[in-house]
């Protein structure tokens, strides 16, 4: 007698022992913000805490033991199934899975962690999910997204339009420089505007290349478009006609004005070897001469 | 641009021992210039540039190397090329990139020249030990490049 | 370059040299001998080097080319360099390069013929620097 009113006291002790245990993990459970749940292999509810009451809007004896199946639709209960199958099989966790849920409040998009779940004996038999709402977080995600798409979208506009503007004051440059032969065996080369470094490379190679092509002996630079020559326009002009004239070419240069004349002596800048005219036709009559043609009127 | 040049890696030395390894010099820059995109004109800035250092290392070190790079950048490609020779070294560099600077031989050191057909030159020497010159050139991007004479609208053909 | 690539041609009292695409030092030296050579050999009173197909330019090239000039003058005959590439001598000018007293020629054709009259059609003295 004396041994089973021990035995029950024990067993009495035990229990109330696990009511208690049980007790205070509830009330952790149901302080967690995220919804955790219990469930077993075969996708139904076995424990569900406060915060996962709230978000399905159903209470706990609601929840428990019902399944997956009856609660979602069939594409997303078959996705945890999945999900939680892996998981018993593996032993392993399964984290950071993220999908879109069914929520009485409409789809809503989650975040979810599931580990094994194991009974005393240390088998799984089942998981316990960890889940938090990450619909604000992917909407800005996505909000931010789409303004790198406009701002990536706009950055190549921008280059675009760049490349545009460029290659139009490529062409003005070179409308503004043009070679033309004028008769055979003269080439003309009126330079208008500033002449920086640039356009004299770009200058050179177009003059260089039509004496060549046009095989003419005789090429004349007029400069009456030029409106400063400074020092280092000076330069660049020399450079352009030493250059030519390496070729085997006599250049001309025309259209020294008497202001250019001037700023040259003043500057002490020296046109060595260059002959020199104050006009285009000055320069093409010395053209004529040294072609040994002149210009005579029919008979 | 942003196209790799077809030579599959980017960089490579030649080694410079003999008047023949000046002309090598000369081939591999003209090859490697024309794949990174320079326009002729800009080919021949960088292959007579090459010229003239290869030699200064042919005359006054006996032997050296080139090295060459392809650099990249979002906006460009270029080129490098880097000169290095154990030789005699230089005594006054700051001399030598003057205008018309030789060495009593005859044989201008080239320096100025190539600083100015690649636009970017460095040099570090010292006397006994050696020199390293370094030039850069980069490709103006396509819409800058001129435009060839046989493109020229102006221009009659007989 | 083999050697035997380079020629010195002989069109009546005028020696015509085409030079290589890209010689070496040695074709070049190789050229200035050849040159002076023939000179004893023809007595020619003018020398046209083709440059036509020379890619690069440098100051070894310049220099050997000038005193070739110069030995063949003191020998009794006038070059003329013809035929040079724009981008060639575009690169020489920034280069400093000259080509000093020599002149120089669209081709060999305007070559022969100031060679032949002293002039191509212009006034004598008006040579290019």
């Amino acid at each position: 007698m004396k041994g089973e009113s021990e035995n029950i006291t024990e067993i009495k002790k035990i229990k109330d022992a696990l009511d208690k245990q049980r007790e205070e993990q509830q009330i952790i459970l149901d302080s967690v913000p995220a919804w955790v749940f219990y469930k077993d292999k075969e996708n139904r509810f076995i424990r569900v805490n406060k915060a996962f009451t709230v978000v399905m809007e159903m209470s706990k004896e609601q929840l428990e033991g019902r399944s997956c199946f009856d609660l979602y639709p069939k594409e997303s209960a078959e996705a945890y199934l999945k999900d939680d199958l892996d998981v018993i099989a593996s032993g392993k966790p399964k984290r950071n899975i993220i999908e879109s849920m069914l929520s009485p409040k409409g789809t809503i998009w989650v975040q979810t962690d599931k580990i094994p779940f194991c009974n005393a004996q240390g088998d799984i038999i089942g998981i316990i999910g960890f889940t938090i709402d990450i619909t604000e977080r992917k909407r800005a995600e996505e909000e931010l997204n789409m303004l790198n798409k406009q701002l990536t979208n706009e950055i190549a506009e921008g280059k675009r339009r760049e490349k545009i503007i460029a290659q139009q004051t490529h062409e003005i440059l070179e409308l503004s420089t043009p070679v033309l032969q004028i008769m055979d065996g003269v080439v003309v080369a009126p330079l208008i505007g500033t002449i920086d470094s640039e356009r004299t490379q770009q200058f050179m190679e177009r003059f260089l290349g039509t004496i060549v092509k046009t095989n003419s002996p005789v090429a004349l630079v007029d400069i009456t478009g030029v409106p400063t020559l400074d020092t280092k326009t000076a330069q660049h002009l020399i450079e352009a006609v030493t250059a030519a004239t390496l070729l085997g070419t006599k250049v001309i240069v025309t259209g020294v004005s008497p202001a250019i004349a001037q700023t040259l002596v003043h500057l002490g800048i020296d046109l060595p070897d260059i002959t020199t005219k104050s006009s285009l036709s000055a320069g093409l009559k010395v053209a004529l001469e040294y072609l040994d043609l002149t210009i005579a009127k029919k008979q | 641009m942003g196209v790799m040049p077809m030579t599959g890696m980017p960089e490579g030395t030649v080694k410079i021992e003999s008047e023949g390894d000046i002309v090598a010099v000369r081939k591999t820059v003209r090859e490697i210039s024309c794949e990174c995109g320079f326009g002729i004109t800009d080919v021949t800035r960088i292959v007579t540039a090459a010229s003239e250092l290869a030699r200064n290392i042919y005359h006054f070190a006996g032997h050296g190397d080139m090295l060459w790079h392809i650099l990249e950048t979002s906006e460009s490609i270029g080129i490098e090329l880097i000169f290095v020779d154990q030789g005699p070294g230089i005594e006054d560099i700051d001399k030598a990139m003057e205008l018309g600077y030789t060495t009593g031989k005859g044989l201008g050191l080239g320096l100025p020249g190539a600083k100015r057909l690649m636009g970017e030159l460095e040099i570090q020497s010292q006397p006994g030990k050696g020199t390293t010159v370094k030039v850069r050139k980069w490709v103006k991007k396509a819409y800058e490049q001129p435009v060839a004479a046989t493109n020229n609208k102006y221009v009659t053909s007989e | 370059m083999a050697s035997n690539e380079l020629s010195v041609v002989k069109v009546y009292d005028i020696l015509l040299v085409t030079v290589p695409a890209d010689p070496d030092d040695d074709t070049i030296s190789l050229l200035q001998e050849k040159v002076l050579h023939a000179m004893e050999t023809y007595e020619a009173k003018g020398l046209i080097l083709d440059i036509s197909t020379v890619m690069t330019f440098d100051s070894f090239f310049a220099r050997t080319i000038v005193e070739t000039a110069q030995m063949f003058k003191l020998m009794g005959g006038r070059t003329i360099i013809a035929g040079m590439q724009p981008d060639v001598a575009i690169t020489a000018t920034q280069l400093g390069l000259t080509l000093g007293n020599i002149q120089t020629a669209l081709d060999v054709d305007r070559a022969l013929k100031i060679l032949s009259n002293g002039s191509d059609g212009g006034n004598a003295h008006d040579r290019n620097a």
